[in-house]
């Protein structure tokens, strides 16, 4: 499977990775398998763009963080959707599909 | 004895990648560092995990450094994502020093400028393409003390006022406006020129990690005479890795006395 421009992801990791935490709260190497996973592969998360996404997210007040302990006694940060980020998901997640939209229109024109 | 540039302490390939993000950070708090860190390496463990593997495995470790991404590169983006746009202490100094200083000599300065107009044909300032903190181009502002590259004329090409202004150092007043807007400190280490060849990350790292400055290092220990860029990169790289409030004090009380007694400050 070939994988997607990295200028197209970009614009977009913002409203994957919180689409994503509106399931569950996450950390970063489960947010890393989960796309890949739901793309099926067609989207892989640059790692290295991933936690200063995440901490973006944070500063601006859409998501939390907090460590919890794993079952098997590890420390993880995992991440929460804050109530502002549930809101913005949704506005983000109706925008995404007005762009879909018109961009197919204009595909189908040409 | 300098610290090493070239060579950073580390136990494996993810520690000293670890160090070198973490330089790149060095301006956050330090709960903020030490979570960045623990993420990183949790985000380790967790590719150890999956592949069943050690942590500790170095092929391991590249390829999970791979993923990630250059320190340098990683660093910036995790500084740039979590810096709160607020005025350190350090900037507030600047700010404050710089203001003074200008006002106090603007008479001064305002002449040399008239001088430096009338004395040679060409523009009062020159403006020196540099690196600034991480690698970012800046303009760095200087009296002009030449004439202009295309003036076929002057085989000297170092003006004769310019030759007072060398002298004195004045010519390196102008900078002060730098500092003012913020893309030089009062003291912090030498900017790299804009043309300064291939640079490895690790380096990058321990360079760039803070604003260069006005007062270098590397003018203390070697005045204002020219030396390599190495020598000059490990008494930065000493400075990086002690920089505190003091350490700049230090460096300004020893340069102020050192300009009226020593004579590696004699150009």
């Amino acid at each position: 499977m070939t994988s997607i421009n990295r200028e197209l992801l970009k614009g977009s990791v913002d409203l994957v990775l919180l689409t994503l935490l509106k399931h569950e709260p996450m950390y970063g190497y489960q947010i890393v398998k989960a796309v890949k996973e739901a793309s099926k592969s067609v989207i892989v998360l640059k790692e290295g763009s991933l936690y200063p996404a995440l901490h973006r997210l944070e500063r601006n007040g859409l998501v939390t963080s907090y460590w919890q302990t794993r079952e098997d006694g590890t420390n993880r940060r995992y991440y929460q959707l804050t109530e502002i980020g549930s809101m913005a998901v949704d506005e983000r997640q109706s925008e995404w599909q007005r762009f879909i939209i018109a961009i197919e229109g204009v595909l189908r024109y040409a | 004895m300098p610290d090493t540039v070239f060579e950073p302490d580390c136990a494996t390939p993810f520690t000293c990648y670890l160090q070198e993000i973490d330089l790149l950070l060095c301006d956050l708090p330090q709960q903020r560092r030490k979570e960045i860190k623990q993420e990183l390496i949790a985000h380790l463990e967790d590719a150890a995990r999956e592949s069943q593997i050690s942590p500790a495995d170095q092929r391991l470790q590249q390829a999970v450094m791979a993923a990630l991404g250059s320190s340098f590169e990683l660093g910036v983006a995790l500084y740039e994502a979590n810096t709160p746009k607020i005025l350190t202490a350090k900037r507030l100094i600047d700010i404050t020093v710089s203001l003074l200083l200008l006002t106090l000599y603007s008479p001064l300065l305002i002449i040399i400028s008239i001088i430096v107009k009338l004395d040679s044909p060409g523009p009062i300032l020159f403006r020196d393409a540099r690196q600034g903190k991480h690698g970012k181009p800046i303009l760095v502002y200087k009296f002009r003390t030449m004439f202009p590259a295309n003036d076929q004329r002057q085989p000297l090409r170092v003006t004769r006022f310019g030759r007072i202004l060398r002298k004195t150092f004045l010519d390196e007043f102008p900078q002060l406006l730098n500092v003012l807007k913020g893309n030089l400190s009062l003291v912090g280490p030498c900017p790299l020129s804009q043309n300064y060849g291939e640079i490895d990350n690790s380096l990058r790292c321990r360079l760039q990690a803070v604003k260069p400055g006005f007062c270098t290092p590397g003018h203390v220990k070697y005045g204002f005479v020219h030396v390599s860029m190495e020598t000059q990169m490990a008494e930065d790289a000493h400075y990086i890795n002690h920089q505190s409030l003091r350490y700049d004090l230090s460096i300004v009380q020893k340069l102020v006395t050192g300009i009226f007694r020593d004579q590696r400050y004699k150009k």
